[in-house]
């Protein structure tokens, strides 16, 4: 009798335990894109043959609506804030393994080539494996990926974001909202939009220095290109690469970027795949700093407009004809 | 993430206390021990070949005392008739005269090891600044010999059951496993508390069946450790650290909250990891030392001492003020100065010896350094001063009509040793000498905040984020009421926790478990450091 006290008294406290980290997680996890990516992309299910990767420059870039009417396809935006190469190929993996992808679209970001410690840091990302559906998949990223200690992270996600525990309020009050729970857009100034797609108006100064070298590049990040190429092939994916434009200012201040261009365009001849830098579009002076850009390096709405018209030229047409957009510095 | 919070070590403890309490008795010594060992190579990547060879050579000593012992024992029991009083004497000399060589002998290699890693490069820089005042210039090479983990620790305590059994206190010990664990029992092998054979080594003798009282006093304990030590000490890092690494940045005002805080940090870093490591143990069964009393509510320096890491002060007490002062040397000093009438000085001569000693080799374990050794020498110093003219102050006192035990007075005495320890720390904070001495000029200069803006006041704290710093400081806030209730009803809270009613216990654990797990440093927010006693 005292061990069936003691045992229920146990399992409440377990249970008051489950419950308040329940409510401290609702609290304090803020709203998150994948809430609306994920139940487009179950919806969409059967019908996407077209997948966009890559990390924040293409979420805000690559518009699948757009995409669709020039390449005659059904497209689905994956990409995520931050997201690492590695990341971008779980993800190539789970769509090829789920739906009948045939093309992939795969942005890159100069950054993750650029050789920093910062670039070390890729551990598991609860957004990624909220976002592979496959359990195979799910089952080697976490192989790859998992260190004891996600287990805080993973159970209770909240810790991750204690420092933002003022918007908690606001959390609430958005996940109870009508739109949240049918999954409508949400009237806010960045915005999921349409099959990963996030639009947004915003147009900020850049106010964050940025003074980079990129004369060494991260081999990793090549090898993991390489590893993605190789999936591709294998399952008769076509691969596009690309970099979408970023502002003057911006390409100015990064040193040696024709050393990373370069080692792409290499990388494309030698493994077969397009690539495509959009800084370098011949047209490129229609895309204005001022007005297209969110910040120094992100597409705002207006400027992945007319991103979207040059992408969709630059990948529907032939070999030669996409040369000639594109403007490359010799040497 | 800390050893003791990493996910790793959890569900490895899990899995030990499944075993643990399954297993019957004889098995439990070996299991633990075991896990011991696992437990040093997970943490330190290296095997734990010191601790073995340290554990062997205590062994053995030992073993070997105990033997000339007994056989000193059995020699003069079996010539009891035959002896006179001076042969009996005699042969007692001469079996003492052996044990004294195996004990020394083991004192020796157990502490050269210690010496070795921790004083090497310590004892040749300064070898070469003499000999190059000398006007020989001879260049040595850093060796930055990577110290064992935990050496410190394990071989005061090995040493301290040495000398146990050379002064009869404790039987050698002849179950090899037993020895094996009492030097690297897993809750105290990173930084202590240094235990006593006698207390410690008889609980692994007993049988350890689960309990559940003790399950939920170890999770207490080890919640109230985390919020001590990644929520306080682990947010308190990157200010103390910024002031103490770049204190010509910052002005006067800063330097001494972060030198106030500093205080803080090292006691939550400290006595957060023997909460865990207390708590750890609790669950086992196996009570470990108090190594914490609540040592800011002290009235004196020298009661701080006695309150703060009590194991490592106990150990000095025990094994070395006591053979200093009960040495051949000072005993003829104080019969010399009792025969000249210097009563007084008869008395206190020999004891400020043995205490500058002391204080001089305690700063010498704090680090191979001479601010450390300045540091040590000068706690030393102000308690014999305390002493000497501890008679004086009570004159003062008295013509000023203090009243000694109101709690005016009492409370005047404790922020007053506070500010004393905070004063001192200021020796071995800094890289130098002249750092500390520069640092202090900037803070005497320019007490007064520049801005009273929190970003002013708690640099480096501020960059995580104002909810950051609230958290911070209320977690200091609460630690202050805690220790505060513990001290006014001389009872620890979670003790007292334990006895109210289940759903008061619940709420204290989920509160804590979530305090820790929302705020803990971890995540986005950065790793947390290791402990900063790891080191020694």
């Amino acid at each position: 009798m005292t061990h069936i006290k003691r045992l229920s008294k146990l399992a409440a406290v377990i249970l008051a335990a489950v419950i308040v980290g329940g409510l401290i997680n609702f609290a304090l996890v803020p709203v998150m894109y994948e809430h609306w990516a994920q139940h487009d992309r179950n919806g969409y299910s059967d019908r996407i043959d077209t997948l966009i990767v890559g990390d924040s420059l293409t979420m805000y870039s690559v518009q699948p609506s757009l995409l669709d009417k020039n390449a005659k396809c059904f497209s689905f935006n994956s990409a995520t804030a931050a997201q690492f190469l590695d990341e971008s190929y779980y993800l190539i993996k789970d769509f090829i393994a789920r739906e009948h992808i045939k093309t992939v679209y795969l942005g890159l970001d100069y950054y993750r080539f650029y050789n920093v410690e910062a670039n070390d840091e890729n551990g598991l990302s609860d957004i990624i494996l909220k976002r592979l559906n496959d359990p195979g998949v799910k089952a080697e990223y976490l192989r790859e990926k998992f260190k004891p200690d996600d287990i805080f992270d993973l159970l209770f996600r909240s810790r991750v974001y204690s420092d933002k525990i003022t918007q908690a309020a606001s959390n609430v009050k958005t996940k109870l909202s009508y739109e949240y729970r049918h999954y409508l857009p949400l009237n806010e100034e960045s915005s999921y939009y349409d099959r990963g797609f996030v639009l947004t108006y915003r147009n900020e100064p850049e106010t964050e220095e940025h003074d980079i070298d990129l004369a060494n590049l991260r081999t990793a990040e090549f090898d993991m290109l390489k590893k993605t190429v190789e999936l591709c092939a294998a399952n008769g994916v076509k691969l596009n690469v690309f970099h979408t434009p970023m502002k003057y200012a911006r390409m100015d201040s990064i040193k040696n970027y024709g050393v990373f261009l370069n080692a792409m365009l290499e990388m494309s001849e030698s493994c077969g795949f397009r690539y495509c830098d959009f800084n370098y579009y011949r047209g490129r002076g229609g895309l204005s700093d001022d007005t297209c850009f969110i910040n120094s390096s992100h597409l705002n709405g207006r400027g992945s407009e007319i991103f979207m018209d040059w992408f969709c030229k630059a990948f529907t047409a032939s070999d030669e004809e996409c040369g000639g957009l594109f403007d490359y510095p010799t040497g | 993430m800390t050893v003791f919070t990493s996910a790793g070590f959890i569900i490895l403890f899990v899995l030990l206390m499944i075993v643990y309490f399954v297993v019957p008795k004889k098995a439990q010594t070996p299991i633990l021990l075991a896990f011991s060992y696992g437990f040093y190579f997970m943490v330190s990547r290296k095997l734990p070949v010191y601790m073995l060879i340290t554990t062997a050579v205590t062994y053995l000593s030992a073993l070997l005392l105990q033997r000339i012992t007994d056989g000193q024992k059995t020699y003069l029991d079996d010539k009891k008739a035959e002896l006179t009083g001076d042969e009996k004497k005699e042969i007692k000399r001469k079996f003492e005269k052996r044990r004294k060589l195996v004990l020394v002998i083991g004192l020796v290699i157990n502490f050269s090891f210690l010496a070795f890693f921790k004083y090497t490069d310590f004892l040749l820089d300064n070898a070469c600044s003499l000999l190059a005042n000398l006007g020989l210039n001879v260049e040595h090479q850093a060796l930055n010999l990577v110290l064992p983990l935990g050496i410190s620790f394990y071989t005061f305590q090995s040493t301290g059951y040495m000398i146990d059994v050379y002064r009869k206190k404790v039987a050698a010990e002849r179950n090899l496993p037993k020895l094996a664990l009492f030097v690297s029992y897993f809750p105290q092998i990173i930084e202590g508390p240094i235990g006593r054979f006698d207390r410690l080594a008889s609980q692994f003798d007993q049988k350890h069946s689960f309990s559940f009282d003790r399950l939920k006093k170890g999770i207490c304990l080890i919640l109230w450790g985390c919020v001590k030590k990644l929520i306080i000490a682990d947010n308190l890092a990157p200010l103390v650290n910024g002031i103490s690494e770049n204190y010509s940045q910052f002005g006067g005002s800063q330097i001494l909250i972060g030198m106030l805080f500093y205080g803080i940090q090292l006691y939550a870093d400290f006595s957060g990891y023997m909460d865990m490591a207390s708590g750890y143990s609790k669950i086992l069964g196996i009570e470990i030392a108090e190594n914490f009393r609540r040592p800011y509510f002290s009235t004196s320096l020298a009661e701080f001492w006695r309150r703060w890491h009590i194991s490592l002060c106990s150990w000095f007490k025990d094994y070395l003020f006591y053979p200093v002062f009960m040495s051949k040397g000072l005993m003829k000093l104080g019969k010399k100065l009792r025969a000249k009438g210097h009563r007084e000085a008869a008395k206190n001569v020999p004891t400020f010896i043995s205490m500058a000693v002391v204080w001089f080799l305690t700063g010498l374990w704090h680090g191979a350094c001479w601010p450390e050794i300045v540091w040590g020498f000068s706690n030393g110093l102000i308690m014999i001063f305390s002493l000497q003219f501890a008679k004086a102050y009570d004159g003062v006192n008295k013509a000023l009509r203090i009243k000694t035990d109101s709690a005016v007075w009492k409370c005047f005495r404790i922020v007053r040793t506070y500010l004393l320890v905070t004063l001192l720390n200021f020796i071995c904070t800094f890289a130098t000498f002249r750092d500390s001495l520069s640092a202090f000029a900037i803070m005497i200069k320019n007490p007064v905040p520049a801005y009273l803006s929190v970003s002013y006041l708690f640099p480096g704290i501020i960059d995580r984020g104002i909810v950051t710093l609230a958290v911070t400081l209320l977690a200091c806030l609460t630690l202050f009421f805690v220790s505060l209730y513990e001290e006014k009803k001389n009872v620890l809270l979670y003790e007292a926790i334990m006895k109210k009613s289940w759903i008061v216990q619940g709420l204290v654990f989920i509160l804590l478990l979530f305090f820790v797990l929302v705020f803990a440093v971890g995540g986005e927010n950065g790793l947390s450091g290791g402990f900063m006693y790891a080191q020694f």
